[in-house]
């Protein structure tokens, strides 16, 4: 009897904890919580001059500014959640260093631009250092992620929560949060039927491949698309997108380049389509390429 | 109506052309047929006159005579400027630029003295300005955005 109560119990408990696992369609949505702190450190010393907290469901981006009379730096964050332990930071940094002035006293600036993708766990921390490593005294920017669940059923806003306020507004954080993901439909048509079609999951500004295969029976060369989708924009009456792309024939190993940098922008969920003629052999015949985007439901990446 | 070509055409049946002017013009004539025409009648005209006897009888003289005036063969130095404006301009150009170029490769050029070249722009340094907060982490060096574990 003893021994039938104590696996009674054990089971109770085996279903409550699989009922609490973050499982799709569980009760529970991951957060993303990025704490910056801007950091003097000098031998061995770290002095704290602000901290900002930025909440937000997957998918928040965010930037920093540090604002001085003789330098400016903007680092743009866009940020995906990848699995349930990493993040995936796609970063712009761009700087401006007052560097002197002509002989018509017009001030000369010494500008820079970098882009960089890293991926941070969360026992990981991210360092921008606007200066640079200095022997004497470095001024570091750390942030940091973690990785929460909410309840399903409470809001999840976008939160900025400054901790410590930075002196004269040397640190300024905006975080936004807008669609990252989508579905993508490529249609190779002649004539208006389709004879080829390809179809990916894209992140934004991230640029994949997509092979074009041909329907059943469809007898034609291999195309393949490397494209991206570079910016999304809340509109009416549809929100609208921007794509870029080049077109390749495929032959075994070999990819022949048959249109480069193409460009264009769409409204969400209305095809968008062109002309192939001028690039495809389709002598007496109307060749198109035609894409559909539509925004994902899903925010979190598959470990890959 | 002739072509404009025409008074270029008489002035190399005389002799009166640059060689390379005397190029261009053989070169319209290859395919001008009204200068084509010209031509051969100035040729026959010179023949004509070349062939007359050296006390030719007054009639056949003013014969010759007409006939030169009407197909308005004139000395160069005597007759009008009948080019268009824009060519009038690009003639005088080419004038000149030939002129300029003859000058300038013809005549060695003189080595600029040190002090007579103009000086580089001088870039005032920024270093005068009030210091400011971020000023002492500034070692020039260019930004950077690394991955650290953190310490437990």
């Amino acid at each position: 009897m003893k021994a039938l109560r104590s696996l009674a119990l054990f089971a109770v408990i085996t279903i409550f904890a699989g009922l609490n696992h973050d499982a799709p369609g569980s009760e529970t949505l991951p957060n993303v919580r990025f704490q910056v702190k801007a950091i003097t450190e000098r031998a061995g010393s770290r002095q704290v001059l602000a901290e900002t907290h930025i909440d937000g469901p997957p998918g928040t981006d965010f930037d920093i500014k540090l604002n001085d009379p003789r330098f400016k730096l903007t680092a743009d964050f866009i940020t995906d959640l990848i699995g349930t332990e990493r993040v995936k930071l796609r970063v712009k940094l761009a700087t401006k260093r007052l560097f002197g002035y002509s002989p018509r006293n017009l001030p000369i600036y010494e500008e820079d631009l970098q882009q960089h993708t890293l991926q941070v766990g969360i026992d990981e921390t991210v360092e921008l250092l606007p200066f640079g490593h200095n022997d004497a005294e470095t001024l570091k920017i750390e942030i940091e992620p973690v990785i929460t669940a909410l309840p399903r059923t409470r809001e999840q806003p976008l939160k900025i929560e400054i901790v410590k306020l930075s002196h004269n507004g040397l640190l300024n954080i905006n975080a936004r949060k807008m669609p990252h993901r989508f579905n993508l439909v490529a249609s190779l048509r002649v004539d208006g039927e389709e004879v080829a079609r390809g179809a990916a999951q894209y992140l934004l500004q991230e640029a994949q491949e997509i092979r074009l295969v041909p329907v059943a029976g469809a007898k034609l060369p291999e195309l393949a698309l490397s494209m991206s989708i570079d910016s999304y924009q809340r509109s009416r009456p549809a929100d609208l997108y921007t794509i870029n792309f080049d077109i390749y024939q495929v032959s075994g190993k070999t990819k022949a380049e048959m249109a480069k940098n193409w460009a264009g922008v769409g409204n969400i969920g209305e095809p968008l389509s062109y002309e192939l003629n001028s690039v495809l052999p389709c002598p007496g015949r109307r060749c198109e390429l035609a894409f559909t985007v539509d925004l994902a439901e899903s925010n979190t990446e598959t470990q890959r | 109506m002739n072509c404009e070509w025409h008074d270029r055409v008489s002035a190399l049946i005389d002799g009166e052309l640059s060689a390379a002017a005397a190029a261009e013009t053989r070169a319209h004539i290859a395919h001008c047929p009204q200068c084509s025409d010209a031509e051969r009648e100035f040729l026959r005209l010179r023949d004509e006159i070349k062939a007359y006897q050296r006390d030719p009888d007054p009639v056949t003289m003013k014969r010759a005579l007409n006939t030169i005036l009407v197909s308005g063969h004139r000395p160069l130095w005597r007759r009008e400027v009948a080019l268009p404006l824009p060519a009038i301009a690009l003639i005088t150009l080419l004038a000149f630029a030939g002129g300029a170029l003859s000058i300038r490769y013809l005549t060695p050029a003189a080595p600029v003295p040190e002090e007579a070249r103009p000086a580089a722009p001088r870039i005032k340094d920024a270093g005068g300005e009030p210091p400011t907060e971020l000023l002492r982490y500034d070692g020039g060096a260019r930004a950077a955005i690394l991955v650290r574990k953190r310490a437990r």
